[in-house]
């Protein structure tokens, strides 16, 4: 009894170290792995600390070197539990150290406080204000040149500080300096604005000159004449003041001839003679609508829709009359002058 | 190098005493003044990080204080001919530590139509208080010479040539002696309403004696546009540009391109709009850690209005970065909204102001322990006053204050650069 209870007790126990048996060792195949694995990322972590580095010992970045330094610190501390077995606590401390690592490289790139990203936003700077100086070459305004030079100083401290690697100053100064030639740019570019301002309102006074001529010469009026003598001398000296860069003087030159010009075509053509010519007008284009004959073609066409404009500058021509516009009168009816003229041109043509 | 800055003072005041009687038609503009300038950073640390739990401190302002200089400064510009072709100047700056001295010179000929431009600078700073490191004495050069040619009367070509150099005294890996070289070609066309079309292409070299690392060959094209219309006008520019090390693995190496637009459209009684837009693209060619592709978009409207002079607009910023195939996993992407503010004032010769503000938020798309998202403040301004025409005060400040959601990561920065100066 005793021997068959030996030999059952003997093989119960045997059967249970092999059920024992059978885990362990499976497991230990599945470790061997583990621990393989573990090995290689070790050392990809240990390159990705000696790769981070330079790149943030560079970026003199005060946040970037402590998580590098905690970084490595936990990389030690899973080295040293990897060595003594403990595989589990070694693995995260490993996980943790690459994440450090990478929040280390993260902080040196986040605010751009690498040597590569300063040196092109110190090169842009440089350009950028290349561009400001190229803008007011020829412009006289002395503030925007002590701008510049402020600018250009700053420039300079720029430099310096990134030769000193200190970064963030640097950075700061070039985004100033940046700002600083956009600013000259653009009032550079105003500058141009206005003077292209000026040249139309230049282009319109010079019309307006014209038609004082034209008006003055068939009105032979002393008064009339003396006011567009003015009226040009006005306009010359407004030319004159705009070619010397002097946009205030050229600008009351030019309201001035503007003013003269307008005197000078009341002088001959008051509200009575506005509206007595506007008449006349009138009449002509009834007269012309009146001659067009059906069926007279392209040319009938042409000379009814040019008629319709005379009517429509008419019309304006009235109402300005009636606001006292002289100017603007003055232009639309020089506008239905040449559209009837034009109309019966086409009618003539046709007949 | 020192007998080179020593040269350079000598002909500072050779030019002056040259100029002591100076020729009918000349013109020289002498102003001595003082100026200040101020640097500083500030930000925090949480000591919980740093030393451990145990710490009983919480945070820890940390100060920096780069730059608190008062200086003194004499600036000579000599015109001996009164059609200011042939312009000389001088600069003379000492602080506490440094001198500095510059020399200027201007030609600007006209042959016929065509027109040459020619700038030229010689700096030198050296340090005379205090022990001297690594670049703080240095001779920087530069030259440029550029030709105008017109080809009709609205079509204008040009070239331009450009060197420039630096050399210090002691070099250090950041402060290397290097030269630069570079070309420019391009036309220029004038429009019958004003508007502008500038094309250009350009080739830069860079040479460092001392490390083959730091050379580079940076080529591209850049264009601008100034147009109007009716009730505005708008401005164009776009750039781009190769930059080549030549080295191994093309580290360093990256293809850019930016596009700057600007559009501002005239209402009625003096009010306006603006839209600005920013885009800019970089792609590196090397794979190291931290340059990585990216696309910057920005974008400005306000509403404004000009009366007199003063312009004052108020609107939205909006800025969105985006980084393409990032290795280490939390790119720099973000987007960030503000409210902006300027305001400008221009009076003819007198006084020219602009202040910026932008109060903003930027949210991180990746945050970790070391950044988090923040809220913004940025303050800039420019200003140039010339009071009863001799005295000249200018200004231009920045500052920037960021309050993070972790607030151990708060920051602000000021600068400060200040001149006032007397027209003798």
């Amino acid at each position: 009894m005793n021997m068959k209870n030996q030999i059952i007790r003997s093989v119960v126990i045997w059967l249970i170290l092999a059920l024992v048996a059978a885990p362990v060792f499976s497991q230990s195949e599945t470790d061997n792995g583990a621990i393989n694995n573990l090995r290689h990322q070790l050392g990809q972590v240990r390159d990705l600390l000696d790769r981070a580095k330079d790149i943030v010992r560079s970026s003199n970045n005060p946040i970037a070197e402590r998580a590098l330094i905690e970084a490595m610190k936990l990389w030690e501390n899973a080295r040293d539990n990897f060595d003594r077995g403990r595989y589990r606590i070694a693995a995260f401390l490993c996980r943790q150290a690459g994440e450090k690592a990478k929040a280390a490289l993260s902080a040196a790139r986040m605010a751009e406080q690498y040597e590569g990203a300063v040196v092109r936003r110190l090169e842009r700077a440089g350009e950028l204000l290349d561009r400001a100086k190229e803008a007011i070459a020829s412009d006289d305004r002395q503030n925007l040149h002590a701008i510049y030079e402020s600018a250009r100083h700053n420039l300079d401290r720029a430099w310096e500080f990134y030769r000193s690697r200190i970064y963030k100053p640097a950075l700061k100064l070039a985004n100033q300096v940046e700002k600083t030639a956009e600013k000259i740019i653009s009032a550079s570019r105003d500058r141009i604005r206005i003077e292209e301002k000026f040249q139309r309102q230049l282009e319109k006074v010079n019309q307006l000159v014209e038609q004082a001529r034209m008006t003055v010469a068939d009105c032979d009026r002393e008064a009339a004449r003396h006011l567009l003598q003015q009226a040009e001398k006005s306009f010359g000296i407004a030319q004159e003041m705009e070619r010397e860069h002097k946009p205030k003087a050229a600008l009351q030159a030019l309201k001035r001839a503007r003013q003269m010009a307008i005197e000078a075509i009341r002088e001959c053509q008051g509200m009575e003679q506005m509206l007595r010519r506007h008449e006349r007008l009138r009449t002509q284009a009834d007269r012309l609508s009146d001659m067009i004959s059906p069926g007279s073609g392209a040319s009938g066409d042409a000379a009814r829709k040019l008629i319709r404009q005379a009517y429509e500058q008419l019309d304006l021509a009235r109402e300005h009359i009636d606001k006292n516009q002289v100017e603007q009168a003055a232009a639309s009816l020089k506008a239905a002058q040449l559209a009837l003229s034009r109309a019966e041109r086409h009618i003539s043509n046709h007949q | 190098m020192r007998n080179c800055g020593l040269g350079i003072l000598l002909s500072f005041i050779a030019l002056a005493g040259a100029i002591g009687d100076s020729a009918l038609g000349s013109e020289l503009d002498l102003s001595v003044g003082v100026g200040y300038e101020f640097i500083s950073q500030e930000y925090f640390l949480d000591s919980l990080v740093q030393s451990g739990q145990d710490s009983l401190a919480a945070t820890t302002a940390l100060k920096t204080t780069y730059l608190d200089d008062l200086k003194a400064q004499l600036h000579l510009k000599y015109s001996p001919f009164e059609d200011r072709k042939v312009l000389l100047g001088s600069q003379y700056e000492q602080t506490s530590e440094f001198v500095r001295a510059k020399l200027l010179a201007d030609y600007r000929p006209r042959f016929g139509r065509s027109r040459l431009d020619i700038t030229s600078e010689l700096d030198w700073r050296g340090r005379y208080e205090g022990s001297v490191e690594p670049g703080d004495d240095y001779l920087l050069g530069q030259t440029r010479a550029r030709l105008t040619v017109p080809l009709s009367g609205s079509v204008s070509a040009r070239w331009q040539l450009r060197a420039d150099f630096v050399d210090f005294d002691s070099s250090s890996s950041f402060n290397y002696d290097h030269y630069r070289l570079g070309a420019k070609a391009g036309i220029g066309k004038f429009f019958a309403d004003f508007s502008m079309l500038d094309i250009d292409l350009f080739l830069v070299t860079r040479r460092v004696p001392d490390s083959s690392e730091l050379n580079y060959t940076n080529f591209g094209a850049e264009g601008a546009f100034l147009g109007f219309y009716a009730n505005g006008d708008f401005d164009l520019f776009g750039r781009t540009e190769w930059k080549d090390y030549k080295q191994a693995g093309n580290k360093g190496d990256y293809w850019r391109a930016e596009l700057e637009g600007r559009n501002k459209i005239r209402l009625a009684d003096d009010y306006f709009t603006l839209q600005e837009i920013d885009f800019e693209l970089s792609l590196f060619g090397g794979s190291d850690l931290i340059s990585y592709d990216y696309t910057r978009l920005g974008f400005t409207a306000l509403l404004g209005v000009e009366k007199h002079g003063l312009t004052f607009g108020l609107g939205g910023d909006f800025e969105h970065q985006s980084e393409i195939n990032t290795e280490i996993g939390a790119g720099d992407n973000y987007f960030e909204a503000g409210l902006a503010a300027e305001l400008d004032y221009i009076r003819l010769d007198q006084f020219f102001g602009s202040l910026e503000s932008v109060w903003g938020y930027r949210k991180l798309e990746n945050e970790s322990d070391l950044q988090s998202s923040f809220s913004f403040e940025r303050l800039d301004l420019i200003a140039d006053w010339k009071l009863l025409g001799v005295i000249n005060l200018n200004i231009l400040l920045s500052a920037e204050w960021e309050w993070h959601t972790n607030k151990g990561e708060n920051s602000q920065v000021f600068l400060v650069s200040s001149g006032l100066s007397y027209c003798l």
